[in-house]
């Protein structure tokens, strides 16, 4: 009877803890999906400025988390180089898209890490998956206010086992009107490491399609200080009924 | 002396069966020392011949951060004039230029991760064995003709400025819900294109590694796409043509290596008369210091971001493993010799006490005692002489057979050591250090191994010896 006392205990804290942990971990959640919500279609521009070149793309990009697949599209507008290309991920699987040759190259999952378009975004967090909200656990690190808003920073250190390659991320969050908003990512290749390899910042809160969402986010890595890459988000369109035929290779042609 | 020598002589001729098996014993740790050394020499020979004819050259020029970091953008600039310099300097033998990028390769739906290699074929010949690598096709030779790609005028400028908000536009539209395909816009890009970045003529040629084209199911005139990323960060796509297979031997290289021209690949990267890689090969490998410092001073003076390495200092690995090679055969040799040793102390220990009665005798009559270890010796050196001539002539019969047919181990499967692809037949070398240096060594340690049993006579009391019996 003792045991059994002394069994719900433990459960009774678990579960009090755990919603806590919820509780960010939802945050997260949101924040992350604070610019794609259901479905999402937006057109967007990217700046790469790198020692060896400077670029700038403009994108359309269609996201669409209904189902258990997630599903990314970026289609790439201008300039002539690489209007048309077309870069699809449906779960793991990424596929690339030329229109000159109309050829599909079908690219393993190895390829997530590498760097897409020559930008300073992998593959993975373009087709930005809703990684940080799954396989992370998390603890609150830091409460404050600033301008009438909560802002919370929260640590997120990978679960055993989860494929992730960070040791280490701290998400900086503040609650608006009800709704997260995220403001900077640094990501920390190991647990212990004083520098951040890169930091991840949104700005610039916007009314988009009905909706304050940031539409500048900047990614810059911590050993090139002169270089970044930033997504200005001009139009976002969010929750329309997306068909399912858009997140295929037929489409491409 | 020559009657210690005509004693001696009869002495080792009174019990022939022993004298034999201890002249079998040094003969047979001659001729199989020889051996050894000279099959450790020949593999020596195939390593280093391996690594600068296989695949590194005899000396290599790169930017100086280049072997470090890899990067696409680190490359020799100017590089056919550097060549030009290295190839007129009287040490050189040859010098051919190469590239290196990563790209993505895939044939109906299967897709590899490729590493791509642009050489000088005519060039590259002289300096590695690459061309000799093809087992199916045919080697490089021309470029592809490949029409130069130009800037944008200020007029397609602002078409393609135009282009890009007319895709907006459409963008826009779609999210609302019209259908807007246009083909006219991907035609005028497409012409847009054809000015940055021109299609070539035909489809270059490109050579797969053996066990790519394998995985690939690839053969020769098949047509494959590459995808791949530009030296400005441009992820493109292209056809190519499979023009041979090559096998080079090392598992990872063979299973990864794609090898273009090397202006294909640098129309392909986008870097225009650039390479990663000047190999070098030197008319004398055994004075590569010599020819590595003439190049480097004659480099230092135009180009003082490039460095210069000898093969030695790129793979230190190989030398490694020729040292540690060559330690662990050293220490093999002298167990066996010291097993031969001990022999020819047993046969002559026993010879001694056998003859107690003689040598006390002798003794008796007046021989001095350093003459009984003189006597003793000079029989351990007769043996030893005619044994080591045996074995001479057995190590240079076996040696010679190894080094001309090789000792097949293609049973144990194709194999490299440390990256380098070998021959499937381990060849001999014999030369004249392998042949003395045994003899050499028999000779001192007969000489160690005769000293006791020697003094051992020598202290022999002829009274008391005598009456043995």
């Amino acid at each position: 009877m003792k045991k059994l006392f002394f069994f719900f205990i433990v459960l009774l804290c678990n579960s009090a803890s755990a919603n806590s942990k919820d509780q960010l971990g939802s945050w997260i959640d949101s924040a992350e999906r604070i610019l794609r919500a259901q479905t999402s279609a937006s057109v967007l521009s990217m700046a790469i400025n790198k020692a060896e070149y400077q670029r700038d793309f403009t994108l359309l990009v269609l996201t669409d988390d209904r189902s258990e697949q997630q599903k990314v599209m970026v289609r790439m507008l201008g300039p002539a180089l690489w209007r048309g290309n077309v870069t699809l991920k449906v779960d793991d699987r990424i596929s690339f898209f030329e229109p000159r040759n109309k050829r599909t190259t079908v690219m393993s999952s190895s390829m997530l890490a590498s760097s897409w378009m020559g930008s300073h975004f992998s593959n993975d967090d373009l087709m930005r998956e809703t990684d940080l909200a799954t396989h992370y656990a998390y603890q609150l690190t830091k409460s404050w206010q600033q301008d009438n808003r909560d802002y919370h920073l929260v640590e997120l250190t990978p679960l055993p086992s989860a494929p992730v390659v960070w040791g280490k991320v701290m998400y900086r969050l503040y609650l608006e009107d009800g709704r997260v908003f995220p403001e900077q990512v640094t990501y920390y290749r190991r647990n212990d490491d004083a520098q951040p390899e890169r930091t991840l910042t949104y700005s610039d809160v916007k009314l988009m399609d009905g909706f304050k969402v940031p539409t500048v986010m900047e990614m810059r890595i911590s050993d090139k200080p002169d270089e970044y890459t930033r997504m200005h988000y001009q139009k976002i369109k969010f929750n329309s009924d997306l068909a399912a035929s858009k997140f295929t290779e037929q489409a491409f042609l | 002396m020559g009657l210690y020598i005509r004693l001696a002589w009869r002495n080792l001729l009174r019990n022939k069966k022993r004298s034999s098996v201890t002249a079998l014993g040094i003969t047979l740790g001659i001729g199989f020392c020889i051996t050894t050394l000279a099959i450790m020499d020949g593999l020596s020979h195939d390593l280093i011949t391996g690594t600068t004819q296989g695949q590194v050259g005899h000396i290599q020029v790169h930017e100086q951060d280049y072997l470090a970091k890899r990067q696409l953008q680190q490359t020799i600039e100017n590089n056919s004039q550097v060549v030009a310099e290295l190839r007129e300097l009287s040490s050189v033998k040859a010098a051919a230029a190469r590239l290196y990028s990563f790209g993505y390769l895939s044939k109906g739906n299967k897709s590899i991760g490729v590493s791509l290699l642009g050489v000088e074929p005519e060039h590259e010949r002289q300096v590695t064995s690459l061309a000799e690598q093809i087992i199916d096709g045919s080697f490089l030779s021309q470029p592809t003709p490949w029409p130069k790609g130009q800037a944008l005028s200020e007029e397609q400028l602002a078409l393609d400025e135009q282009l890009t908000e007319q895709a907006i536009a459409n963008a826009f539209a779609e999210l609302d819900g019209l259908d807007t395909t246009s083909s006219e816009l991907q035609s005028h890009t497409n012409e847009l294109i054809d000015t940055l970045a021109p299609l070539p003529f035909s489809l270059p040629n490109v050579i797969l590694g053996v066990k790519l084209a394998k995985n690939l199911q690839a053969n020769v005139g098949d047509e494959i796409t590459l995808l791949f990323e530009t030296a400005q960060g441009a992820q493109q796509s292209l056809d190519l043509q499979v023009a041979g297979i090559s096998r080079q031997g090392t598992d990872l290289i063979d299973r990864t290596r794609m090898i273009f021209h090397i202006q294909d690949l640098q129309k392909l990267l986008q870097l225009p008369n650039q390479s990663h890689e000047i190999a070098i090969s030197t008319i004398d490998l055994n004075k590569v210091d010599l020819a590595q410092q003439v190049i480097s001073d004659v480099l230092a003076a135009s180009y003082p971001k490039l460095s210069v390495q000898t093969w030695s200092q790129l793979r230190p690995d190989i030398l490694a493993l020729i040292q540690s090679n060559q330690a662990l055969m050293g220490t093999l040799v002298f167990i066996i010799f010291l097993i031969a040793g001990v022999g020819v102390m047993n046969a002559m220990l026993v010879s001694v006490m056998e003859r107690r009665k003689e040598l006390s005798l002798l003794k008796a009559l007046g021989l001095k005692g350093p003459n009984v270890v003189w006597l003793v010796t000079i029989e351990t050196l007769v043996l030893t002489f005619v044994a080591s001539i045996a074995g001479l002539v057995m190590g240079v019969v076996l040696g010679s057979y190894l080094q001309k047919y090789g000792w097949d181990i293609s049973q144990f499967g194709e194999f490299s050591l440390a990256g380098v692809g070998m021959t499937s037949a381990l060849k001999a070398k014999l030369t004249l250090n392998n042949l003395f240096i045994p003899v050499i060594v028999m000779f001192v340690i007969a000489l160690l191994a005769a000293l006791y049993p020697a003094f051992s006579a020598a202290r022999l009391l002829p009274a008391q010896g005598m009456r043995a019996s």
